[in-house]
């Protein structure tokens, strides 16, 4: 059954390097080798784990006491280009739509609301200027989906349509809310697949999809002597002396 | 894909450091006081040579190299070994088309492992149902008859638990 996706999963490699790296110990002992321990959990928050800041919340002494609820992969509802309702906080009642998540911490960011407003560079001659940064929001309580018929705040699940595939519905409508263009062409590091351009060192999907290999009941060093045409007559010699 | 490089002058190697008793310059050597398309070796910086020193030489990688010969352990003797040279065999690339990295735009493709099956299904299923449906496999109820003459009997292929080799 051909069921498993093939990924390198170079991302969220990388992302797991980051954190080791500032998160253990290397430590070399003659003849065992580098040993790498890991020192402490990763404390998520709302800088990236690959950025200065998050590894500087994460020095050691750092401790977090929030508890987090866990939700599993397959019920995560929130994703980048939703339009949600803002249910508590500044911005109450007020619509927007989904910049930014953070999974770790079950939160997400709304463009331009639940904001906090800070006066940067402030002087005696000049009143410096106001910057404004979104607050993130829990997705369990904070938000809410939108219903797209209504457009009022509505409680989702996930369910499979008549072609298989796996939807969000809303459970007063039984709308199906569709994921934006946004979620379905981002991938896990953030590059927009239909913005990007094909270059020289890139397979391309009609290449990819080729099937050329038929497996053959030989071992892979035979089919390569039987490939390139060499012929190995010569026996080894034995290695025992008696 | 290796040059053999047959120098003039004798070449003998002393550990790490190489001593070139000819006048011909050759490859990277042909450049005073060192070749500078190339990054800066531990050779280029060793005492013996004009601006170089220990400290210099020990602080730049030590180049360890595959022996191709062997050297006699009495004589001192140097024997090149040919079968030592490494033979790349590489197949020829004109022409193939897939590169390095895949694009972005490229759908994702599910594949799972190839299994022992898959290798049968392919290599032999096709033979095997064509025999079949001409009869030249013949199925009885204690054995099987193949095209080649073979007898498979179902008593080889019952695994007794009692006898089973722990």
């Amino acid at each position: 059954m051909r069921l498993t996706v093939v990924t390198l999963n170079y991302f969220k490699k990388y992302v797991q390097r980051e954190i080791a790296k500032a998160s253990g110990v290397s430590v070399y002992t003659p003849i065992q080798g580098w040993r790498h321990n890991r020192k402490r959990d990763w404390i998520y928050g709302e800088n990236r784990p690959w950025t200065d800041a998050a590894k500087e919340e994460n020095l050691p002494g750092k401790r977090f006491r929030e508890y987090i609820e866990p939700i599993p992969e397959s019920e995560w509802k929130v994703f980048k280009g939703d339009r949600v309702q803002i249910l508590k906080g500044i911005d109450k009642g007020k619509q927007g739509i989904v910049c930014t998540i953070i999974k770790e911490r079950n939160w997400c960011y709304v463009e331009g609301l639940n904001c906090s407003y800070k006066w940067v560079n402030r002087s005696v001659s000049s009143p410096g200027f106001l910057s404004k940064v979104e607050k993130p929001l829990l997705v369990t309580t904070e938000i809410s989906l939108l219903d797209p018929s209504d457009l009022q705040p509505t409680e989702t699940e996930w369910r499979y349509d008549e072609d298989g595939k796996r939807v969000r519905v809303s459970m007063r409508s039984g709308r199906v809310v569709p994921l934006s263009e946004q979620a379905t062409n981002e991938g896990d590091d953030m590059v927009d697949k239909s913005a990007y351009i094909e270059q020289s060192w890139d397979t391309k999907e009609k290449e990819l999809t080729k099937v050329t290999f038929t497996p053959k009941a030989v071992s892979f060093e035979k089919d390569i002597m039987e490939s390139m045409g060499i012929k190995e007559d010569r026996e080894r010699a034995s290695n025992f002396y008696y | 894909m290796q040059a053999i490089q047959r120098f003039s002058s004798c070449v003998c190697h002393c550990g790490r450091r190489l001593l070139s008793t000819s006048t011909i310059l050759h490859g990277r050597r042909s450049r005073e006081p060192w070749d500078k398309r190339f990054p800066v070796r531990a050779e280029d910086v060793s005492p013996d040579k004009k601006g170089g020193s220990e400290e210099m030489e020990k602080a730049l990688p030590e180049n360890h190299v595959a022996p191709t010969g062997i050297y006699h352990k009495l004589t001192g003797e140097y024997t090149h070994v040919p079968e030592m040279v490494p033979e790349f065999v590489v197949p020829d690339l004109t022409g193939f088309e897939l590169k390095p990295y895949v694009s972005y735009r490229a759908k994702e493709i599910t594949q799972g492992p190839l299994t022992p099956k898959d290798i049968f299904n392919s290599v032999y299923a096709e033979t095997v149902e064509g025999e079949y449906r001409s009869g030249s496999i013949k199925v009885e109820e204690d054995s099987i008859k193949l095209s080649d003459g073979r007898v498979l009997d179902v008593k080889d292929f019952i695994v007794d638990k009692d006898d089973e080799v722990q």
